[in-house]
């Protein structure tokens, strides 16, 4: 029971910030692509700008390991 | 069903959409660009067309058409416009086409109001005009209404069974023209009826774009009631005839207010139209609508930069591509005049 709540938990931790992440690029990417349509210059930018919340799922994926690790 | 009808209203479809159309925005001149032009002759801005956009257009026009410079160059300018809107359209789906065809009904009205005043006038008239094609109706619509202009009442046979809403109301104005209506009476009816179908069509989307598209249509109508009230104050017609011409539902000008108005600033002091009293120049009111037409326009290209996933960017492109038409046109007309550079910019609309 107690392993299950364990992966319970940590299936969470990486997919809601995964539901986040792809909330976010998904609107993210639509308004880059038209930004560098118009401007080509702010490639690198929109680049990094789609990168940004990609760094929350890895911290989800971090903590749903450290879960794993301590408790299972 | 609920579904796939929230799929249509995604933002997603403004994501494809507005990335497409801000790809194009580079392209539209700029004050330099008009600047040059201006100290150009007929023939300089022929070679410069042909190596922009209107450049495909140009060169139809020139292998199959024998026209003069200036006409050519009129309808080149018409074409490209007319296919940069329609391809805007065609892009859209769910939402945002909905919008896209009220935002373009303006093209519509402006072909209906040509015929109708062709009918008043009785001019006899050499060719076809210049349709605007980038509406609901299609341009071979309106060309076989002008084919068979000899007689209104096949006109309107043609309009009420024609399978298309905008057809209607024309036919409805061309036989309020027939029983002897005056000309605005009959515009009258065909931008009601039109305003009809399009209310019908913005109900369908409760959001805020479909909110935004309303005060569009708000404000267009404003700028009909303006005109209405202009012409009433100038006496061209008198003040009763014009409270039946006014149209209700207009953004920030009430019938009761225009009513109650006898001068521009009584009128329009503390609304969005502030802008389009004179301060220096001429106090006539038959200027104050084609000042509140220029406000009208840059606000709808000053929208584009207000949300890059919602309407803002197609009313935006929308209003960019009719002010660049109509920015090309007075320069084409101009230099034909003989203005000078000064002279020519001063025609010339420049968002901020």
């Amino acid at each position: 029971m107690e392993k299950a709540i364990i992966a319970l938990a940590a299936a969470l931790a990486v997919g809601i910030p995964a539901i986040a992440t792809a909330y976010a690029q998904a609107r993210i990417g639509s308004v880059g692509a038209g930004t560098i349509a118009e401007k080509p210059e702010t490639g690198g930018i929109i680049i990094i700008l789609e990168a940004i919340p990609e760094t929350m799922v890895i911290l989800g994926f971090v903590v749903a390991v450290m879960l794993i690790l301590q408790f299972a | 069903m609920m579904y796939f009808k929230d799929l249509t209203d995604l933002p997603e479809n403004y994501g494809y959409l507005n990335a497409r159309l801000r790809a194009h925005f580079p392209d539209f001149l700029g004050r330099e660009d008009y600047r040059s032009l201006a100290g150009k002759t007929l023939q300089g801005i022929e070679v410069f067309l042909l190596d922009t956009r209107y450049g495909k257009s140009f060169r139809k026009g020139l292998v199959e058409l024998p026209l003069s410079i200036h006409r050519r160059i009129e309808m080149a300018l018409a074409e490209t416009a007319a296919e940069s809107l329609n391809h805007a359209r065609k892009m859209a789906m769910g939402e945002p086409e909905d919008l896209l065809r009220v935002l373009l009904s303006g093209a519509d009205l402006h072909n209906g109001r040509l015929l109708l005043r062709f009918f008043f006038t009785g001019a006899i008239y050499e060719g076809s005009p210049m349709w605007h094609g980038y509406g609901t109706l299609p341009v071979s619509f309106f060309r076989k209404l002008w084919s068979s202009s000899h007689s209104i009442d096949q006109v309107i046979d043609r309009c009420l069974a024609f399978p298309n809403p905008f057809s209607r109301p024309l036919g409805k104005a061309c036989s309020e023209l027939r029983k002897g209506a005056t000309l605005p009476a009959s515009e009258r009816v065909l931008l009601s009826g039109i305003l009809a179908y399009l209310y019908v069509v913005l109900d369908r989307h409760r959001s805020k774009n479909s909110g935004l598209v309303r005060e569009f249509l708000g404000r267009s109508i404003d700028i009909w009631n303006m005109n209405i009230w202009s012409r009433a104050v100038s006496g061209t017609f008198p003040k009763e005839k014009a409270a039946g011409l006014y149209i209700e539902n207009g953004s920030y000008l009430s019938i009761e207010k225009l009513k109650a108005s006898a001068d521009q600033d009584q009128l329009l002091r503390s609304t969005v139209w502030e802008g389009a009293l004179s301060r220096t120049g001429s106090r006539s009111v038959a200027m104050i609508v084609s000042r509140a037409t220029k406000l009208f326009l840059l606000w709808q290209i000053s929208l584009r930069r207000k949300d890059p996933l919602g309407i803002e960017v197609a009313i935006g492109f929308c209003a960019q591509q009719l002010v660049e038409w109509q920015n090309l046109n007075a320069l084409v007309v101009g230099i034909d005049m003989g203005l000078g550079v000064d002279a020519v910019m001063d025609k010339i609309i420049i968002p901020g």
